[in-house]
């Protein structure tokens, strides 16, 4: 087990105006799973799930009320160990990246604090490695964020997330905001990546297709709660819980498709 | 069947920063009575431009609308939409061609109650003095759009409705002066599966019991293959299929849709390797003289990055682009 | 880029006659051998002429000597008291706005305070106690304009903290120093040096009011204000020169600085900029 979540727990309270707590809102609740080594583990679920909030506390950017998660049975905790052992793809790929930065300078910070140097120290081949990892190994890395492609600004942000050398990719809805075409690519990506480098991945999407796709376990979530886990095909082939039947019946379906 | 809309080469542009980019390059569409058409491509390829061409909503300094003609049939009457004064075009909006559009949530106005924001629509193409229950009516059409309780949503604000519901209403609001056609453009894309569900089921109520002809924009194929009588597939602001939804997915003629359907993923294959297409979508105000989709083809050769391929017919209703044909 | 920018008229305006301005205050010390304390006692209170092209004063002082002479400080008050202003109001906006909590409790209070009062009422205060000089006008008027930026540079970073690339800089564990400065700081400048360029007309605004009001600097220094205040006395009689040449460079160098200020909002208005649909 590389990543163990053991009963987290996430309320989101509205401050008034003189610090006082009210109104909360349950985002998990006792949320509970494991991923093994070399998996990629699917994340499926509407708004409001708490599929996102989940993803985030993995990342160790929000922390949560109640529970722990422990990497190879030791709890995280930032203070401690310097670097996540996690790193995440997020759904915007223009927000991701700094626009006033260039991608050649995003990428030789991201591989420093990789390797504990000085960003001056890390010489272009590096970047240029890295970057063919993603297939841009023929990009101007002098240029802006801006001037590339959804599918290109996506691929960059997997690099500067593979520079940090994680043990765990979170990817949260990684191709939701691409066309479809653009799609294929990153999907293709994210599995290549998995084979090659055998990096652990969680696929968090709205998109069951999508993460049929990719993963080799799904977990559903329905309302901050784990409603079912279990191997892709069964999950989608054979869904036992209500909610997931739900989930799946509403896939719009190609009559066509052979 | 006969044609209700008509469209000729209409072609649209947007003006930013003293460049010209054109989203819409001489489109040819037409809808006949009780039809729903789909219009798909991906983002950029000019859809939601012509849905906002048809209605005349793109003007300067935004942009332009140019072409032939957009022919609409009224009352055996025909008028050309592109010649209309804005005064006349006003009156054909929301009363004989109304739109949904895809944002729930910014298309009412927030701090008014959806009962009076129902109301201004009706009352704008139905100048009577007489006293009316509008109210009536528009509970009728919240119940036809299947909302729970009309009576309490009319008297709600927007934020206080999910946007499932919001879209409802939305549909409500378009469908409420009996418009001949339904425009909408990727009215579900915002929304969750489940709740697309929901109002994709609506959306096939409206077309087989009130025999509204529809324009259904979205990028989503499987959702169209299931929905739609006849398929436009768009790339670059051109239309380069266009066929029965049973030709169009199961003998594709166009490089393009042929790659965007191996692109899909589907349920009941998982863990297969999707095809991808290389490359990237070319800017608009780059796009050369030939075929859009030549660089990223893999049967391009060097005619087709020169000349614009004829549209060539396969069967009579199966239309495509390309040179291969 | 430098290109598109003087393409907006107001932008062009307003840098062309504030450089004209810089120019002025080089080259008519070189050229003109007349010092703004030169008395020309026979031509006392000549009209605008060959030898005197605005006139003179009670004393017989060239007024456009003095003018461009009064330039150079206002200009430098100008220049000087905005980046005191932004030295203090951006790193503690930047503070405020990536920190939150009990800091940005702290910094936005004394902002709200420093509010309260209208500003020149607070430098008329100071300057009250402290001697009336340049140094001091700059000093004080800086020290009083910072809290708009902070407030200003805070609601910026308040966004930009929440974008997916202040997330990823964290996840790298990049310091905390480094991701205000790296990170941040370029994504908020550009609508705050806008502010700051309005900032600079107001400060030469305020300036010419303390100098009016003698609370600035001290004549014979040719300032603005002083200009005007030397020829208070004069006004209604026929000696018109000796108020509206030294109001008028006020108001075109204030109104210079707010187009410029206005062109570049217009420049960087992303609602402006391009426009694609789908």
């Amino acid at each position: 087990m590389i990543l163990e979540a053991k009963n987290i727990y996430k309320t989101y309270f509205s401050e008034t105006f003189l610090g006082r707590r009210s109104d909360r809102v349950k985002a998990l609740s006792g949320i509970n799973f494991s991923v093994k080594k070399g998996e990629i583990l699917g994340l499926v679920g509407e708004s409001g799930s708490g599929k996102s909030t989940l993803g985030r506390i993995i990342c160790g950017l929000d922390k949560p009320t109640g529970g722990e998660v422990k990497w190879s049975g030791k709890k995280w905790s930032p203070k401690k160990s310097k670097k996540c052992s996690a790193q995440m793809i997020f759904q915007n790929p223009a927000g991701s990246l700094n626009p006033k930065l260039t991608v050649g300078y995003a990428l030789r910070e991201a591989l420093a604090a990789g390797a504990g140097l000085r960003p001056g120290r890390i010489k272009n081949d590096k970047i240029r490695n890295i970057l063919s990892k993603v297939g841009l190994e023929k990009i101007n890395i002098k240029n802006y964020p801006y001037q590339f492609s959804g599918g290109q600004q996506q691929r960059i942000a997997i690099a500067r997330a593979l520079a940090l050398k994680p043990e765990l990719l979170v990817c949260d809805e990684p191709v939701s905001a691409l066309d479809i075409s653009i799609q294929a690519q990153v999907i293709n990506l994210i599995k290549k990546i998995n084979k090659e480098e055998g990096l652990t991945i969680i696929f968090i999407a709205h998109d069951i297709e999508a993460v049929n796709i990719v993963s080799h376990n799904i977990i559903v979530m329905n309302k901050g709660k784990i409603v079912e886990k279990g191997p892709a095909g069964q999950i989608v082939g054979n869904p036992e819980n209500d909610y997931t039947k739900k989930l799946i019946s509403a896939v719009p379906v190609n009559p066509y498709y052979k | 069947m006969e044609k209700l809309l008509e469209i000729k080469n209409l072609s649209a542009n947007y003006f930013a920063q003293d460049i010209k980019i054109p989203a819409l390059r001489s489109v040819n569409i037409d809808l006949k009575k009780g039809e729903t058409i789909a219009i798909a491509g991906e983002s950029g390829c000019g859809k939601s431009t012509l849905a906002l061409a048809v209605l005349k909503l793109i003007e300067f300094p935004e942009g332009e609308v140019t072409g032939d003609s957009v022919e609409f049939k009224i009352e055996k009457n025909s008028i050309d939409l592109l010649r209309l004064k804005e005064e006349e075009m006003r009156k054909i909006r929301g009363k004989d061609i109304s739109l949904v559009v895809q944002d729930p949530y910014s298309s009412l106005n927030p701090v008014i109650r959806i009962n009076k924001q129902l109301a201004e629509i009706y009352r704008i193409h139905h100048q009577t003095c007489e006293d009316i229950d509008i109210d009536g009516i528009s509970k009728k059409y919240l119940k036809m759009v299947h909302l729970p309780e009309p009576q309490k949503i009319l008297f709600s604000y927007p934020h206080q409705l999910s946007g499932g519901m919001l879209q409802r209403v939305n549909i409500a609001a378009a469908l409420i002066n009996n418009p001949d056609i339904l425009i909408s453009d990727e009215p579900t894309s915002s929304l969750d599966v489940t709740v697309q569900k929901k109002i994709m089921d609506m959306f096939f109520e409206l077309k087989d019991n009130f025999n509204l002809s529809q324009i259904f924009i979205s990028h989503d194929l499987n959702l169209i293959s299931a929905f739609a009588d006849r398929v436009y597939i768009m790339y670059a602001g051109r239309v380069v299929e266009e066929g029965k939804t049973a030709d169009i997915f199961t003998s594709p003629a166009h490089p393009y849709t042929i790659a965007l359907l191996e692109a899909l993923p589907h349920l009941n294959a998982p863990g297969l390797d999707l095809k991808s297409i290389p490359g990237e979508v070319p800017a608009p105000e780059s796009i050369g003289i030939g075929c859009a989709f030549a660089a990223r083809c893999s049967h391009s050769r060097d005619i087709c990055f020169n000349s614009l391929p004829e549209l060539k017919k396969i069967n009579d209703n199966h239309f495509t682009r390309c040179i291969k044909r | 880029m430098m290109k598109k920018l003087f393409k907006n008229k107001m932008i062009l305006f307003g840098v062309s006659f504030t450089a004209l301005l810089i120019l002025l205050t080089f080259i008519i010390p070189q050229v003109v051998p007349l010092s703004p304390l030169q008395q020309d006692l026979p031509a006392r209170l000549s009209s605008p002429g060959a030898k005197h092209i605005m006139g003179t004063d009670a004393l017989g002082r060239d007024v456009f000597i003095r003018i461009i002479y009064g330039a150079r400080i206002s200009l430098l008050v100008g220049f000087v008291s905005v980046t005191i202003a932004l030295l203090i109001g951006v790193p503690l906006g930047l503070l405020a706005g990536f920190h939150g909590g009990w800091v940005d409790n702290l910094i936005m209070r004394i902002v709200d305070i420093m509010l309260c009062f209208p500003s020149i009422f607070l430098i008329l205060m100071v300057i009250t106690f402290l001697e009336p000089n340049i140094i001091n006008v700059m000093a004080v008027i800086g020290l009083t304009s910072w809290p708009g930026l902070t407030r200003y540079v805070r609601g910026e970073a308040l966004s930009v903290r929440k974008r997916d690339y202040i997330s990823a800089a964290k996840m790298m564990n990049i310091g905390r120093v480094r991701i205000l400065f790296i990170h941040m700081l370029p994504n908020v400048i550009a609508p705050v040096l806008i502010t700051a360029t309005l900032g600079i007309g107001s400060a030469i605004l305020t300036e010419s009011v303390l100098s009016f009001l003698g609370l600035g600097v001290q004549p014979p220094s040719p300032s603005w204000g002083n200009i005007l205040t030397s020829g208070k006395n004069y006004m209604g009689s026929r000696a018109w020169w000796l108020i509206l040449f030294p109001a008028g460079a006020i108001f075109l160098t204030v109104l210079s600085f707010n187009l410029i200020g206005e062109g570049l909002r217009d420049h960087l208005d992303p609602h402006k900029k391009f426009l694609k649909k789908g």
